[in-house]
């Protein structure tokens, strides 16, 4: 492992964010994991504010962003994230219940980086969860290659 | 017939009399008083006396009441005023016989000047052939006229112009015009647009090239009621011919009550699919959670739970990796015919080879046996849906299978001129025949889920599909012990 793994899950139903936290925390053990239930906080705690005076903020290695959110859904986070320049090298990643094509291309024209499907058996949550930290934090987005994906 | 002999010169008087010895027309000449002169045997023929009975007698004789009293007066009339009846005219009248029975005729009468004596000469046609005739066809438009107007459906006659000819009272009722007001006028103003503006193409078109847009076809259009209001319309259009000219007669039917109930039921069909679809979708977010947070408490917690928590915690796993594969079906079945289905020509029989493909694993492992013959065609359908009713029907074969028995499914089409007949027999454990229609009904099992796997939703796919290719399934035993289902399929995508 070695390299510091961080995610940010978007999902307002504590019941499904818990276990996706559990599935990634059975593979990356020391994974940093914030759980934010509401699209505003989501947008609050990545795009830059006045108060950063343009130091970079800790960013996560990935967003595990879900479509259906009270108050501001996953498509609007998705547009505003990847409308800021600051924000739109962040791999996010849409994991919804929902199959249907739409809303899979629209998240694709707004910039998504993957759409996953929650998958309703536990196994496959588990291969998931597995596949998503070792391609975004172990093999794809230290640190450094974010900073040249800017660049 | 009087014997006449023409040979050599004629003399005036000759030639006349040949004339009316020969004519087929009855000829009379009577004189200023009434008095006949002259009776040809063509008028012998037709009013049953001799000339020599009538010559010098009123030709009021040949006359039946009243014309007979008032010939008398017509006469005086024209002598005195030149007020003419008939005299270079010609019209029908009536004429008596000997017999004193009467007969239509037709009479033309020129006056001429002979021997300084006013003459009348009559030309006579029997015309009774042709008033028969003529009643004949008044009754037979009488008719026609009587059943056109009380059809319940509306009766359109226009010409080759478009102009209509015949309004009948249906089509005032269906309009709200009435017949004075579009007698003569282009039907197209029965049309909303734009198929108004097409209607003189049509019209053209099919004069010129023949290429019929309704004629013989009938389909449903819109009409126009006076008021503007539009409604749907079932038309049928043929051709006929009226005095050598093309007219064409629409028939025309209200369906608008009939089309509000096709909408309706497509709406509830789409409805529940809609809503077998959410319910399905929104049934997993709760399983997810089930599914999940019971696997991690058996991974996480496993051992600390005693012997009872773990076959508890097991019953809950179960129930719920059954209920994700109901929920699965029952998207899976909600999804057939949600959309509409693109038809494309389809070879069945690679649909089959498709689906025991599938199966190669299963076939193996039970050693079975499956048989395809007969003649099979391409037919219009939507090649997944055809596809899942074979692997429901292979996968049923195989599945249900008795365990003393090797496993043989016959599979064997028949071609016909509009459909195509499927048959899938298997030997296995049957159906037994109270439950024939409930095996089509979803998540309707015969068998225990721990002796027969599955949900019992393929059955419910299957006539779905076959529903949606406007086809139809039966089932029965089959010769070899198990069921035999017969499925029938039309071979051109309906309208």
């Amino acid at each position: 492992m070695g390299m510091a793994c961080k995610v940010l899950i978007v999902e307002d139903e504590i019941a499904e964010a818990t276990l996706l936290k559990r599935a990634f925390r059975r593979h990356r053990p020391d994974m940093e994991i914030d759980i934010v239930d509401d699209g505003g906080d989501a947008l609050a705690s990545l795009l830059p504010t006045v108060a950063d005076e343009g130091n970079q903020r800790p960013r996560p290695n990935f967003v595990v962003l879900d479509l259906k959110l009270r108050r501001m859904d996953g498509h609007e986070v998705l547009r505003r994230l990847k409308d800021e320049l600051a924000c739109r090298d962040i791999p996010t990643i849409v994991f919804s219940s929902s199959s249907d094509p739409d809303d899979v291309s629209r998240a694709y024209d707004l910039g998504a980086n993957s759409y996953i499907v929650k998958p309703v058996r536990s196994a496959d949550l588990d291969r998931i969860a597995s596949l998503m930290t070792s391609y975004w934090c172990e093999a794809n987005c230290s640190g450094d290659s974010n900073g040249a994906l800017r660049r | 017939m009087d014997e006449v002999v023409a040979t050599g010169f004629i003399g005036d008087a000759d030639r006349l009399s040949v004339v009316m010895a020969t004519a087929v027309d009855g000829m009379i000449i009577i004189d200023d008083t009434g008095g006949i002169q002259v009776f040809n045997p063509a008028c012998e023929r037709l009013f049953g006396y001799r000339a020599d009975e009538v010559i010098g007698r009123n030709v009021k004789m040949l006359m039946p009441p009243p014309y007979r009293e008032e010939h008398d007066g017509y006469l005086h009339n024209y002598r005195e005023s030149g007020e003419k009846k008939i005299i270079g005219i010609g019209r029908e009248v009536a004429g008596q016989r000997k017999d004193g029975s009467t007969f239509p005729m037709e009479l033309s009468v020129g006056e001429a000047v002979h021997d300084a004596q006013r003459i009348y000469v009559g030309i006579i046609r029997d015309i009774t052939e042709r008033k028969a005739a003529e009643s004949t066809l008044r009754e037979s438009e009488a008719r026609m006229r009587a059943v056109i107007d009380t059809a319940v459906d509306g009766v359109i006659i226009i010409d080759a112009r478009a102009n209509i000819r015949i309004f009948n009272p249906a089509c005032e009722r269906l309009f709200g015009y009435t017949s004075d007001e579009v007698i003569g006028r282009n039907v197209k103003m029965l049309m909303p647009s734009p198929y108004k503006d097409e209607h003189d193409g049509y019209v053209s078109n099919y004069r010129t090239t023949g290429v019929k847009k309704i004629i013989g076809i009938g389909r449903e259009v819109t009409g126009q009621r006076k008021d503007g209001s539009t409604f749907p319309m079932e038309l049928s259009v043929g051709e006929a011919e009226e005095q050598g000219a093309p007219v064409f007669v629409g028939i025309i039917r209200d369906i608008t009550e009939r089309k509000a109930a096709e909408q309706e039921i497509e709406r509830n069909v789409r409805e529940l699919a809609a809503f077998s679809y959410s319910v399905a979708h929104d049934l997993k977010a709760p399983l997810r959670s089930i599914e999940g947070f019971s696997t991690a408490l058996a991974e996480d917690y496993g051992d600390a739970l005693p012997e009872d928590g773990k076959t508890y915690l097991n019953f809950v796993t179960d129930g719920v990796t059954h209920m994700g594969k109901m929920i699965d079906d029952l998207l899976e079945y909600s999804r057939v015919g949600r959309d509409e289905l693109p038809f494309t020509p389809v070879a069945l029989r690679s649909v089959v080879g498709n689906a025991i493909k599938a199966f190669s694993q299963t076939i193996k492992e039970k050693d079975a046996e499956i048989a395809v013959d007969g003649e099979w065609v391409k037919i219009e359908g939507h090649w997944a849906t055809l596809e899942s009713i074979f692997l429901n029907l292979v996968g049923n074969a195989l599945k249900f299978t008795r365990p003393d028995t090797r496993p043989r499914i016959e599979i064997t089409s028949k071609d016909f001129t509009n459909t195509t007949e499927i048959t899938v027999t298997d030997n296995g454990i049957g159906i037994p025949e109270d439950c024939r229609e409930k095996v089509f009904q979803i998540f309707h099992r015969l068998n225990d889920r721990a002796e027969y796997q599955g949900t019992g939703i393929g059955l419910a796919i299957v006539r779905k599909g076959i529903t949606l290719h406007r086809g139809d399934i039966v089932l029965a035993d089959s010769p070899e012990g198990g069921v035999r289902f017969t499925i029938t399929l039309p071979k051109r995508k309906y309208d």
